[in-house]
């Protein structure tokens, strides 16, 4: 019987055990005397959260698929285990073969929020890892971290000895390689660092000295060795249309966020919504064939036993084949006794049609995500949804018997007024007027409207990089004030009102914008204690207000300035194809209330055609 | 048509509680392309139920399942098909067609059916058990000597101490003499093992026991009785619990798999 890390009376006493064992459906196992590669791919947060991650799936599948390399997986312990492993002395181990992380030549991190970054200090630590990379030798794993977080990895780039950028699939082959050639050859961890940063899309951050001027700005970012590459180029699947997806995925015994087959539909957004970070950086829009997907449905469904399917994208109306894809589901799968759960959609005679076959109206709800309360302000952000869009939407979906909204918005966007604010009260209201103008005969009870708020977050590679942060005092106005127009509103008893933290969303906002030197800020907060504060309940946010002190940096540098427009960023060493000048016309459109159109209706000229693929290329796009 | 599914839980699977070894069914017999009943409505789901629940820890060769299929092959096929689609620790041992029932009555399920059930307690390695397996065997005798063996039963609100002598079925410290005396062999075993963790020390006791959803007496109180009888400390975690089989006993001793 398999041999594992942790003995009985541990696995007995932590919760759900289970997160800690392996042995999953479809758990890929090798004979390690016959493997060259040993990558532990982790997901710095707990099990249930990182077995939903498709990119990690799809590396899984992709590293496992080499012959010389063992892809293993590692997430982050519970605090209840945490604190066992740390009094026992018990190295992290990796699911698969539950041998040390230490022993392993990748440890491969993926970065997908920032709130998860103290929780990679866990990692390492619990590893026997040094945490700051210049004190690993050749006894430690190389450290790497992906995901959309790496779009500006400088926060913390003293813990990464090198960065991939941008899609997995296309570079890795390469890197693997140099590493083989670095054991053969016994060269020096350095020289393997080199042999790296000759590569495509590898970010080696010891290979670039950084300076600031008085006020704390970057000044210059230089490499430092002869290896390192001035711009490092965004990695870009350009055919994802028949490119390689797991047909047979994990499948855990707990229940995971994600516990369904998902189908990624296609890759990248054209809409350019000027908050969006995604719809920058994963740009141009591609597709996958969909007869591929079908196949691949038909497969994963099979082989993994799931009784739930679910397609992921963003802005899934856009897909081009959608129907003919979700009616293939549905007629192909639906009296198998598999569910089809639907991304969020338009909501036009379509949507209402398949929503009508796959969900039960009276438990499910229509999700809008107008992002800003007045036409105006949608404007600014290029959220192409209008009101009429929006009221129209819901009204053909009350007349078929739908009585639940979900609305989301986000407060403290670039140029926001208290008009706009309180369009958002209205707009809710509006949505329930609505409802009651269908005849009471014909209602199905009650309308619900749920109206969420989040705080916005100025992002890398967006046209609000720019962008003055609102402080917490502006965003507890603005959420009371809201508040209280909700309540005025004809229709507030059928409105609930949601809303966010906003001590979280200021150290996001820090992370997000941040250089270098937070790296000890963050060293200090983990220090302090802290892990897994994307959970609220074990963010503490007095420790990060204290360790930017101790390091003399302030929030205000971070998040309440309104950048210049030459100002060198942290993460312009980064090219994404759109480029700034791209970004920073799209900004004054902002503030001129000017909308961009989407791909599909013409090419603005970002700057992704160099890619050559996608959108940027497909005969509907010629401008 | 009903089907009960006989299968085995051990190893790493230990660790996986009642809730998920349901769910982990209901998409292995997807995966091996059994003809599954749907129920109507909705959010259709499969026919399927369980009886007694073991905790989390407790390995087993008797876990039962029941399921309502459209069509089958064979039930050598089912087995064939099911296993090749299971993971490390869990395997499918026997698989029994019920009989139809006749209409307007109703069918005893697994659940309601069990009566009886056989563990074997085997003493981990690494933990201080102060007795030789002879000593074991003699201050068990001892032990099962008095008049009544009391033992904490706790339910949801409280606790009460009960005599558990009368649902201690019988007892051994030898698997065969078990089988001989007390138990009924499966017919099935795997390679010649039973599924159970095998330890060094090599101390270990057999117990038929009282089971089902009326009294049910478990291993782990017996074994805390006995320990506080010879004034040892009790570590729950120093005994590895197996449940070997679930009975009827209401035409006499009968595994669940033998009954249609
Ligand atoms: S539609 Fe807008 S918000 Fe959504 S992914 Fe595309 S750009 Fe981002
Ligand atoms: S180059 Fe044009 S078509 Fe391509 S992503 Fe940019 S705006 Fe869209």
């Amino acid at each position: 019987m398999k041999h594992l890390a942790l003995s009985d009376d541990i696995l007995l006493t932590i919760e759900k055990p289970a997160r800690y064992i392996g042995n999953e459906v479809n758990m890929v196992k090798k004979d390690l005397s016959q493997i060259d590669i040993r990558f532990c791919m982790c997901f710095p947060d707990v099990y249930e959260v990182g077995m939903s991650h498709l990119g990690i799936q799809i590396l899984y599948d992709m590293f496992n698929k080499r012959e010389d390399t063992y892809c293993e997986r590692v997430y982050s312990p519970w605090p209840d285990l945490d604190k066992i492993m740390r009094e026992k002395k018990i190295p992290l181990f990796a699911l698969e073969s539950q041998d040390p992380i230490k022993s392993f030549d990748f440890l491969g991190i993926t970065l997908q929020y920032e709130m998860c970054y103290t929780n990679i200090l866990q990692i390492l630590d619990l590893s026997g890892i040094p945490l700051s990379a210049k004190n690993r030798t050749k006894e430690d794993p190389i450290v790497i971290g992906g995901g959309p977080c790496t779009y500006n990895p400088e926060p913390v780039a003293e813990f990464f000895d090198l960065f991939y950028i941008g899609e997995g699939e296309t570079v890795y082959d390469q890197l693997l390689d140099a590493y083989k050639k670095y054991k053969h050859e016994n060269l020096s961890r350095i020289e393997f660092l080199e042999l790296a940063a000759e590569i495509e899309g590898i970010y080696v951050p010891s290979f670039y000295d950084v300076t600031y001027n008085e006020e704390g700005i970057l000044l210059s970012q230089e490499p430092n060795n002869s290896h390192a590459q001035k711009k490092i180029k965004k990695q870009v699947e350009s055919d994802i249309s028949n490119s390689p997806y797991p047909r047979k995925p994990l499948v855990p015994y707990i229940q995971a966020i994600q516990d369904r087959v998902v189908l990624e539909i296609q890759r990248g957004c054209t809409r350019g919504c000027r908050f969006c970070q995604a719809g920058m950086i994963y740009r141009p829009i591609r597709e996958r064939d969909v007869n591929y997907l079908k196949s691949l449905a038909k497969d994963m469904l099979e082989s993994t036993g799931y009784d739930e399917i679910s397609l992921s994208s963003l802005s899934s109306s856009d897909y081009s084949c959608l129907h003919e894809l979700v009616y293939f589901l549905i007629d192909e799968f639906r009296d198998k006794g598999v569910n089809i759960s639907l991304p969020s959609l338009r909501i036009d005679s379509f949507a209402l049609d398949v929503m009508s076959k796959v969900q039960d109206i009276r438990k499910s709800s229509l999700t809008f995500a107008p992002e800003a309360g007045s036409q105006r302000l949608r404007n600014v952000i290029n959220k192409g949804l209008t009101e009429d869009v929006i009221l129209d939407g819901a009204a053909s979906a009350f007349s078929c018997g739908w009585n639940k909204v979900k609305l989301y918005f986000m407060m403290g966007l670039p140029t926001e007024t208290e008009e706009d604010i309180e369009g958002i009260a209205q707009l809710s209201d509006q949505i329930a007027r609505r409802y009651y103008e269908i005849p009471k005969d014909q209602r199905n009870g009650k309308v619900a409207i749920t109206t969420s708020t989040s705080f916005f977050v100025p992002k890398p590679f967006t046209p609000f990089q720019w962008s003055r942060m609102s402080t917490m005092e502006e965003f507890l106005a603005k959420q009371k004030f809201l508040h209280s127009k909700v309540k005025e509103q004809l229709n507030a008893k059928s409105i609930r009102y949601n809303w966010h933290d906003p001590e979280t969303t200021i150290i996001e906002g820090i992370l997000a914008r941040g250089d270098r030197r937070l790296s000890s800020v963050i060293l200090s907060v983990y220090k302090a204690g802290s892990i897994f504060e994307a959970w609220t309940e074990n963010f503490v946010f007095d420790r990060w207000i204290k360790a930017l002190e101790e390091n003399q940096l302030s929030i205000d540098f971070y998040n309440f300035r309104e950048r210049g427009f030459g100002e060198l960023f942290p993460w312009d060493f980064i090219d994404i194809g759109v480029t700034k000048k791209f970004l920073y016309k799209e900004y004054e459109q902002a503030k001129n209330e000017i909308t961009t159109p989407n791909c599909y209706i013409s090419c603005s000229g970002c700057g992704a055609g160099t890619y050559q693929c996608g959108v940027c290329i497909s005969s509907h796009t010629k401008s | 048509m009903i089907f009960r599914v006989k299968f085995a839980k051990f190893g790493v699977l230990k660790f996986i509680g009642h809730l998920d070894v349901m769910r982990y069914f209901q998409k292995a017999v997807l995966r091996a392309g059994w003809d599954v009943v749907y129920s109507k409505g909705f959010h259709p789901h499969q026919i399927m139920s369980f009886a007694q629940p073991l905790s989390v820890g407790v390995t087993s060769s008797s876990e039962y399942m029941e399921i309502e299929l459209n069509s089958y092959e064979s039930l050598e096929k089912l087995k064939e098909s099911i296993n090749a689609v299971m993971t490390d620790g869990i395997w499918v041992n026997e698989i029994t067609l019920l009989d139809e029932i006749l209409p307007h009555t109703k069918r005893i399920t697994s659940m309601a059916l069990v009566q009886a059930a056989d563990y074997m307690i085997s003493i981990k390695d690494g933990f201080d058990f102060p007795f030789t397996q002879e000593e074991f065997e003699a201050h068990f005798e001892e032990f099962y000597k008095q008049n009544e063996i009391l033992i904490q039963k706790k339910t949801k609100k409280s606790s009460k101490e009960i005599d558990c002598k009368p649902f201690i079925l019988g007892y051994s410290f030898d698997l065969y003499d078990f089988y001989d005396k007390i138990a009924i062999e499966p017919e099935y075993i795997k390679d010649g093992t039973i599924f159970a963790d095998y330890y060094e020390n090599d101390r270990r006791l057999y117990l038929q026991l009282t089971s089902g959803s009326e009294t049910n007496i478990k291993p782990d109180s017996i074994i805390e009785s006995f320990c506080a009888f010879h004034g040892i400390n009790y570590d729950k975690f120093a005994y590895q619990i197996h449940r070997m089989e679930l009975y009827s006993n209401q035409k006499g001793l009968q595994p669940l798999w033998a009954i249609r």
